[in-house]
């Protein structure tokens, strides 16, 4: 079971409940990213549109599509800001 | 101490009597004998700081003399960037924002006084940045940037800065420097949080604009022209091409933000600027400015305060930035439904919604739901019926603590575990078969009637789990009563905002 850490951003904080970041657990065979939503999106509903937008970054780097994912990567959930 | 400042004072007087002495030498020296220099005498002087910085020094000076700029959004992100831009020595500055200064504005956008209340914004910052260097010409547009207008006003400026607090505009802004051919450098700020990056690049006929005037032929040939060479940055549609739903645009109106916080993020947005506004005179390739990274700052973050990703390159296909977007030079932007795409997000959470609202109970569970307004409020209020009145203040925490109405508790909205169980006395009256009143209030009436029918949905469902584990048997409880029968469950049209406007007009405007 890789362990993943995420980091939550802006939007994404709230909608968490102010979690600036947590781990999750994803099986050996499923530890790509298009599972980490759907892991992200199951404990927290509200993540479901912030996920539509947000970057997706793993390891300090944007990803896109289904990437796999290791023990101890680090991905980052970051929904624009718009405020100015 | 009055030493010290005579003294200045004498300095001052003598060194401009220098400067004075310095011209009537000039004027009298043959041209062999005269200086020259990438800047005149006052400009060297008044920027001998940046001229004597081994990394900056008198021809980038002389470069920012040139430079137009032109800046959308004169609030907190837009007042400290213009400000830093222009006492840097800016040439030109043009200014384009529609709202007007209100007082809940002038804690962070720190170019407008408390005098400017009710002033453009552009005029108000206009006057500051004159007043701060007379050399600078700043021109104005009192308007919001719309498809039909940012093309124009985008061309002819050598950098874009993107200091608004609107979706719908940074796409705007962003297709408008990804077609014209103008770098963006985008800032945003709320919270405690902050965003910035460097969109889009120069395109020759842009960058010629700055080369054009420049003497040194060595600078036009070092521009960086060449794609290959340099990575070109994608534009903030390549990096978002799905805008945010409405519900997850947090606004400094609506969630707040700590002043120096846009303050960080506007001085940082000018010091990018001026990066790339000099990177083509800078040597192998000048100063590594933020294109293709996304700097982030939380201003709360414990010990990673400043982080940044890696951004994705720019999309070949993409409808801004894209071949097809470039060459048609934007035309596309007039007949693109910006509207339609920006709603694209919220139509699929609201079929989303519906879908799984379908066959819930939807009727059985509102029943008991109602909406009042703050005058009907105020009848409860003042007039107790013993039957137990809950007020429920779901707005952000800080606001409840500014002004919140006697009596009232708060809860988040987003989290309200056992509401009953922190008031015995509503629960009781529940037993009682009082019917107690629950209302839910906040600023406008929105986040409290999904609170109310979230709560109202939440003890119907408990109520059905209790009926169907009597029905199964499992129980020795009696029936559970219908939750329409135990309790009201009312919100408040308007929140604390018509409250103010109806009942109350000494509540503060917190919104």
């Amino acid at each position: 079971m890789p362990r993943i850490k995420v980091l939550y951003f802006a939007r994404a904080r709230e909608v968490t409940g102010g979690l600036a970041d947590e781990t999750h657990d994803l099986p050996d065979d499923e530890c790509h990213t298009d599972a980490l939503r759907l892991a992200l999106v199951a404990k927290h509903p509200g993540l479901e549109s912030v996920l539509r937008t947000a970057v997706f970054a793993v390891n300090q780097e944007y990803s896109d599509g289904r990437v796999s994912l290791s023990e101890r990567d680090e991905v980052a959930v970051i929904p624009p800001i718009s405020g100015g | 101490m009055p030493a010290p400042s005579s003294k200045r004072r004498r300095t001052s007087s003598s060194s401009a009597d220098a400067d004075a002495a310095d011209a009537d030498a000039d004027a009298a020296l043959p041209p062999a004998a005269r200086w020259t220099g990438a800047l005149s005498s006052a400009d060297a002087s008044r920027y001998a700081r940046h001229v004597s910085l081994p990394s900056f020094g008198a021809l980038k000076q002389a470069a920012l003399h040139r430079a137009r700029v032109l800046i959308v959004g004169l609030g907190g992100l837009g007042s400290p960037a213009s400000m830093y831009l222009v006492s840097s020595g800016l040439g030109s500055v043009t200014l384009a924002d529609a709202d007007v200064v209100e007082l809940s504005n002038i804690h962070r956008q720190i170019a407008h006084r408390e005098s400017a209340v009710g002033l453009a914004k552009v005029a108000s910052a206009a006057a500051t940045l004159r007043a701060m260097n007379s050399r600078c010409d700043v021109r104005t547009v009192e308007a919001r940037l719309a498809p039909a207008n940012a093309l124009d006003l985008v061309r002819g400026h050598d950098v874009v800065l993107d200091c608004t607090d609107d979706v719908k505009t940074r796409y705007v802004i962003s297709d408008a420097c990804a077609s014209a051919g103008v770098p963006l450098v985008a800032a945003a700020a709320v919270g405690t949080e902050g965003q910035l990056t460097v969109y889009c690049r120069a395109s020759a006929k842009s960058v010629g604009g700055v080369a054009a005037n420049t003497s040194e032929k060595e600078t036009v040939a070092a521009l960086p022209l060449d794609e290959e060479e340099e990575e070109v940055p994608p534009c903030y549609r390549c990096v978002f091409p799905t805008p945010p739903a409405t519900r997850d645009c947090a606004s400094c109106a609506g969630s707040g933000v700590l002043g120096p916080v846009p303050g960080v993020m506007g001085v940082l947005q000018a010091t990018e600027c001026i990066k790339v506004l000099t990177k083509h005179l800078g040597r192998g390739g000048g100063e590594r400015t933020l294109a293709g990274r996304l700097l982030m700052y939380d201003a709360f973050g414990g010990g990673s305060m400043f982080t940044h990703v890696k951004l994705r390159k720019r999309r070949a296909d993409c409808v801004a930035c894209g071949a097809d977007g470039t060459s048609s030079g934007g035309a596309w932007m007039k007949t693109y439904d910006y509207d339609a795409f920006i709603n694209g997000n919220n139509a699929c959470a609201a079929v989303k919604k519906e879908a799984g609202e379908e066959g819930d109970g939807r009727e059985l569970y509102a029943r008991n739901l109602e909406r009042i307004t703050p005058t009907e409020l105020r009848e409860m209020l003042t007039t107790p019926t013993g039957r137990g009145l809950d007020v429920v203040d779901v707005r952000p925490r800080g606001l409840y603590d500014a002004a919140a109405l006697p009596g009232a508790r708060h809860v988040s909205e987003y989290v309200f575990p056992n509401l009953w169980c922190e008031r015995p006395d509503v629960m009781n009256a529940a037993w009682d078969r009082k019917k107690p009143t629950i209302v839910f209030v906040c600023s406008r009436g929105i986040a409290s009637k999904r609170a109310a029918e979230k709560y109202a949905r939440e003890i119907y469902d408990e109520y059905t789990t209790l009926r169907d584990e009597r029905r199964k048997g499992r129980t020795v409880y009696g029936e559970p009563e219908l939750p329409e029968n135990m309790v009201r469950i009312l919100d408040v049209v308007g929140g604390m905002e018509r409250w103010r406007a109806d009942v109350d007009p000494t509540f503060p405007k917190l919104v």
